[in-house]
């Protein structure tokens, strides 16, 4: 008998450290910078763009820009190449790119700058360079569920969880000659969800990975955006307008692009008339049925 | 009341041909290029629009063309519909080639999908059925007036997205659309073709 209750209490004792083990995670943020890859002496070090000359079509690379220190990245290079990949098939049709290639991490040095850039445009003839970056924070918080892992099978089924990751990514597109700018865009996205305390890291592995995802998706969209607005800035000849570097395209026959330079068209319907032709269908069909009724 | 007679649409099936062997091959080579037109290419003047820019324009595009080509065909129309999908490719191809000489390349089947649209309500508003009639009245006035507006104005209207660089041009559906008027003359020679049952 009295074993028993030394067991009990002791299993008790057991269930309710362990109940206190688990609670919140404290929160995780992961940054990387291209800015800290271009310039590892900082901005004021840097020296000014020249003036920039693309001629067209051009040879694109993207990168996610490496860490510093060799630190942990949420995603895996495999995802990486998966996520450029997409950014690379959202400019595929582009007339002005005539290759997008992805380029390993492994080939970008921790603060290998502009040095490290010249190396990779010599090897694989880029002339412009994507270099992405991100910031991810993950916050894991237990919910009122939570009071069930003070039971055997509360943290084997009960997801108490909560995860939050929050996740920007942003691109810029550099000219390596120059080492100009050329424009900028950035994607972010949320990813909630909830995990047990034993499945907690793999889910927020899950949960990061979603989070580039959904970030990709939404910096595809401003980048296309982005690269219209350059396209037409940089046809009144500068960069981003007076006092950024002066910029001159040039065609694949060497003529100079400008504002009155031609444009590609397409004959492309939209949603109303989608909907006028659905209309004429609608009253058609109840005409249809009036009159055979 | 007598159902009218339906025919095969063999009309649209070659046309459904047509686009499906354009996809297959890359649209570069089929595409609307004016320095190759002008270097004696001329046949993408017509095969430019049998291409698109995203797959979503396709699918809009040849969607709204093969439903309405199957439509009118199916109906008896299948001469007219040759007759406008002729009109609607030639008069694309001048608004096109001709009247938009800044445009380098062009890519789309809009201009025929246009013009079979005004066609498709220009033969259902010799329907006797009053309703029927101002609907198709008011789709091609709204069709055309946004047409319009966006070649007048220069922006255009809840235009789907395109690639980078790729802009909508109005002036095609406009021109192109008015090829589907050509349906106006048949109205006082020929029944449209449609169930001409008055509702009582």
């Amino acid at each position: 008998m009295r074993n028993c209750i030394a067991l009990l209490v002791v299993s008790l004792l057991v269930l309710v450290l362990t109940a206190g083990c688990v609670g919140s995670m404290p929160p995780t943020h992961r940054v990387n910078s291209a800015l800290d890859f271009l310039y590892p002496h900082g901005l004021t070090a840097a020296a000014p763009a020249k003036e920039v000359v693309l001629k067209l079509p051009l040879r694109v690379g993207l990168a996610f820009a490496p860490n510093r220190d060799y630190q942990r990245d949420p995603i895996t290079e495999e995802q990486k190449q998966k996520l450029l990949g997409r950014v690379a098939a959202a400019f595929k049709e582009n007339k002005a790119i005539s290759h997008l290639e992805v380029v390993p991490t492994i080939y970008l040095q921790p603060a290998g700058g502009f040095a490290n850039l010249d190396q990779i445009r010599r090897s694989l003839g880029l002339d412009l360079m994507v270099l992405v970056s991100y910031d991810q924070a993950q916050f894991t918080e237990s919910t009122r569920a939570s009071w069930t892992y003070l039971t055997v099978v509360g943290p084997l089924l009960i997801e108490g969880e909560k995860n939050d990751t929050r996740t920007v990514m942003d691109a810029v597109v550099y000219d390596i000659d120059s080492q100009a700018l050329l424009f900028r865009a950035a994607g972010e996205s949320t990813v909630s969800g909830h995990s047990s305390p034993l499945n907690v890291d793999r889910k927020r592995r899950v949960f990061a990975a979603e989070g580039f995802e959904e970030a990709t998706k939404n910096l595809i969209g401003n980048l296309n955006a982005a690269l219209a607005r350059f396209d037409e800035q940089a046809r009144s000849g500068t960069v981003q307008g007076p006092g950024t570097p002066a910029i001159a395209m040039y065609s694949a026959k060497g003529e100079r692009i400008t504002a009155t330079s031609g444009h590609s068209g397409g004959g492309a319907l939209g949603i109303p008339e989608l909907i006028l032709a659905a209309l004429i269908s609608i009253s058609l069909l109840l005409r249809r049925r009036a009159a055979r009724a | 009341m007598k159902p009218f007679p339906r025919r095969f649409p063999a009309l649209t099936a070659a046309l459904a041909a047509s686009c499906t062997a354009a996809s297959l091959v890359p649209a570069e080579t089929l595409e609307y290029d004016r320095s190759r037109v002008a270097a004696g290419e001329v046949w993408r003047l017509i095969t430019g629009q049998l291409v698109h820019w995203t797959p979503r324009m396709a699918a809009l595009d040849t969607g709204m063309l093969l439903g309405l080509a199957i439509w009118l065909e199916v109906r008896g129309d299948r001469r007219l519909v040759a007759l406008t999908l002729a009109l609607g490719g030639g008069l694309t191809a001048l608004a096109v080639h001709a009247l938009s000489p800044d445009l380098i390349a062009y890519r789309g089947s809009s201009g025929l999908a246009s013009a079979l649209f005004v066609l498709a309500a220009v033969r259902i508003v010799s329907a006797t059925d009053p309703v029927t009639r101002n609907f198709a009245i008011a789709a091609v006035a709204l069709f055309l007036a946004k047409a319009g507006f966006e070649f007048l104005a220069g922006q255009t209207l809840f235009a789907g997205p395109l690639p980078p660089g790729v802009h909508v041009v109005p002036l095609v559906h406009l021109l192109a659309g008015t090829g589907g008027l050509v349906g106006v003359g048949r109205l006082t020679r020929e029944p449209s073709g449609l169930p001409s049952c008055p509702i009582s």
